[in-house]
């Protein structure tokens, strides 16, 4: 309940934030319709209006709730952040090592984070998932699909 | 004529045949799995249309929707577990029929209830939509605006309560100022670009509904496994065939299958409503009218055809609003408007006269996908309970890695994966806070289409509001989407009054 107030709460400042950038923005015809921010405001105007209470009533729920989830729940959170992590990893080097090689890394680390250990299936099944869509995509389908930088570019070539 | 020349262009052609295989064969599989819906099937096989003509994609992405509503119910009859929300009543009688040893009947009249839903919706989309072009054409673009505002009130007003409608309407909201990023169509200054050159032509909706569709989905699952610390897998049934039932059957609950299939096609037609609804109602209405309605939930046929009629029926329904309006009225068919967009083409009245060959093509290959859906549900059925067998790293990685590919497929631009990313967050808080994500995809999907009519239409009456608003069918278009959303409120308040009264 604490995150659903967090995200309402960001959501909420985001809504003010982008609204006052709104007021900036360069007006030509002074006739509301016409001007840029005419429909983004009331657009915000109604999302800041629909999140107080949304807000009001989770702080009123989190008020009379009792604690939730200690830390355990952490350690799930741990488990997401690694694979957003790894998903971060895996788009950047996408550029550098092209497509295969960047998605067998982040297929074998994903598989470990999703299944909570190692186990010695995993990099085959990584590899087969990785070169099976390469191969799908890439040569099938003729997708152009990332070839990384120098020798990763050359060797591309040869899959797809 | 044209139709003629759609379903011999069709039927003629075997990359059609084979698209409507693959469409209907992963979109079954798809739904089958729990946690991907129908629309997120969908989004999965948008990759997979990138390399295609604007026919043959249209004709993948129908197949995919078809199957993946279908699809749910394997799961449901096996495993009391539905695959897709659709699906949830077929588990009241379906997974009994399991229990009594019926699992291939239950399997049989599923697919046999949903090919006959489908393809009785794809007809009378054939039916009806020429007709819903005649009146369209006579909108003024207040009038679209007002018909685009209804159905995303729809879509908000469906939470249970007042709090989940405000979540709706606030994702909504979030969907519609997305929109509005880019340089204005009428002024042309540039909208919450922030000085990016990158944001100037407004934000990608692919990336984002991949992101918070699919990804968001992911993390959902990765966290919910790390909770539960692994469930135990259930899928190891074997030996399970369809059998269909025979045609006495079939005639025995032939009131629940028609009613079921003019119940699925009205709710799939309204916007906002869709599968879920249709499958819940008709099963409602079947109980009622059943002679062995005290029977129900133990698993009689009649449970399972009616909700599977329904939910399939509203396929050709939801494709009705979409076709002739340009409208979507779900998560799924905002999806499919997304196809038509990445080629250039806005669907609505003009399109049955500019391209009739495409909108034609559509339905038929969506009539021969529910044709196929009996024969390909029948042998697949054993095969799709062995895919739900892969444990879930395989799936998810995938998943994963599709998106990427669906990503940075469309323009060979890394940062729609870095925006695809950034949604994967936002569509698993939105998951895990019950903020409808299907809500967002709609307002972003139809953000441009109200601003620039609503617009347009104020520019034309000289800024007059009234002029503007005041005709029979935009106050019509405008009095429905008050109700609908004040509806929830009147209801607690009704409820409350009632309690008092007591």
């Amino acid at each position: 309940m604490v995150g659903e107030l967090i995200f309402e709460s960001i959501v909420f400042i985001v809504s003010i934030f982008l609204y006052v950038v709104s007021t900036q923005m360069q007006i030509i015809n002074p006739i509301p319709v016409m001007r840029p921010n005419w429909w983004p405001q009331i657009i915000l105007i109604i999302m800041i209006i629909v999140d107080i209470p949304l807000i009001y009533g989770t702080a009123k729920k989190l008020k009379n709730s009792p604690k939730e989830r200690g830390i355990g729940y952490a350690k799930v959170w741990l488990w997401l952040i690694a694979e957003i992590i790894n998903m971060v990893i895996f788009i950047i080097l996408l550029n550098i090592l092209g497509f295969l090689i960047s998605a067998f890394l982040f297929a074998l680390i994903s598989s470990i984070i999703i299944d909570g250990k190692f186990r010695t299936v995993h990099p085959f099944v990584s590899l087969l998932v990785s070169f099976g869509l390469t191969l799908f995509f890439g040569s099938f389908l003729s997708l152009a699909l990332p070839r990384g930088l120098s020798i990763f570019r050359d060797l591309s070539f040869w899959l797809y | 004529m044209d139709i003629y020349i759609a379903i011999y262009g069709v039927l003629s052609d075997p990359l059609s045949w084979l698209l409507i295989i693959f469409g209907l064969g992963g979109g079954i599989l798809f739904g089958a799995l729990p946690g991907i819906s129908a629309a997120m099937g969908v989004v999965l096989m948008l990759p997979f249309t990138y390399k295609l003509d604007v026919i043959h994609a249209l004709i993948l992405m129908v197949s995919t929707y078809c199957g993946g509503v279908f699809g749910g119910s394997i799961m449901a009859i096996m495993f009391n577990i539905p695959g897709t929300p659709e699906a949830t009543p077929t588990t009241f009688d379906g997974y009994q029929m399991t229990l009594k040893g019926e699992a291939g009947k239950a399997l049989g009249v599923a697919i046999t209830c949903s090919a006959l839903g489908g393809a009785f919706s794809v007809v009378m989309l054939a039916l009806i939509s020429p007709l819903l072009v005649k009146v369209a054409l006579s909108f003024g673009p207040v009038d679209y605006a007002a018909v685009a505002f209804l159905g995303l009130s729809a879509i908000a007003g469906l939470g249970h309560g007042p709090r989940e409608q405000l979540k709706n309407l606030l994702a909504v909201t979030m969907g519609l100022l997305l929109a509005t990023v880019g340089l204005d169509a009428i002024t042309g200054i540039p909208r919450f670009t922030f000085g990016s050159p990158a944001f100037l032509s407004g934000i990608k909706f692919i990336p984002i509904m991949i992101g918070a569709f699919a990804g968001g989905e992911v993390l959902r699952q990765i966290e919910e496994r790390r909770i539960q610390k692994e469930k135990k897998q259930l899928f190891f049934v074997k030996g399970v065939t369809a059998k269909l039932p025979s045609l006495r059957e079939l005639f025995s609950i032939k009131w629940s299958i028609i009613k079921s299939a003019f119940i699925g096609l009205g709710i799939g037609i309204l916007p906002g409503a869709g599968a879920t609804i249709a499958s819940f109602v008709s099963y409602g209405v079947a109980k009622r009218s059943s002679k062995q309605s005290d029977k129900f939930g133990t698993g009689v046929m009649e449970g399972v055809a009616a909700p599977e009629t329904a939910n399939n029926a509203s396929t050709g329904g939801a494709m009705i609003p979409l076709l002739t309006l340009g409208i979507p009225g779900s998560g799924t068919t905002a999806v499919i408007l997304g196809v038509f967009l990445i080629y250039g083409i806005q669907p609505g009245p003009l399109l049955f006269s500019t391209n009739p060959k495409l909108v034609y093509s559509i339905i038929v290959g969506m009539f021969v996908a529910n044709i196929l859906m009996i024969f390909l549900g029948r042998i697949g059925a054993k095969a799709f309970v062995q895919f739900l067998r892969l444990p879930y790293y395989v799936i998810g990685t995938t998943i994963l890695l599709l998106s990427a590919i669906g990503s940075y497929g469309l323009n060979n631009d890394i940062d729609d994966v870095w925006i695809c990313l950034a949604f994967m967050g936002i569509g698993y808080f939105m998951k895990k806070y019950k903020f409808s994500i299907a809500a967002l995809v709609l307002g972003l999907v139809l953000g441009k289409l109200i601003e620039n009519n609503l617009r347009r239409g104020l520019i034309i009456t000289h800024f007059s509001w009234q002029k503007a608003m005041f005709h029979p069918l935009t106050l019509s278009l405008i009095f429905i989407t008050i109700i609908i959303l004040i509806w929830p409120y009147i209801k607690a308040y009704g409820v409350r009054f009632k309690r008092g009264a007591k």
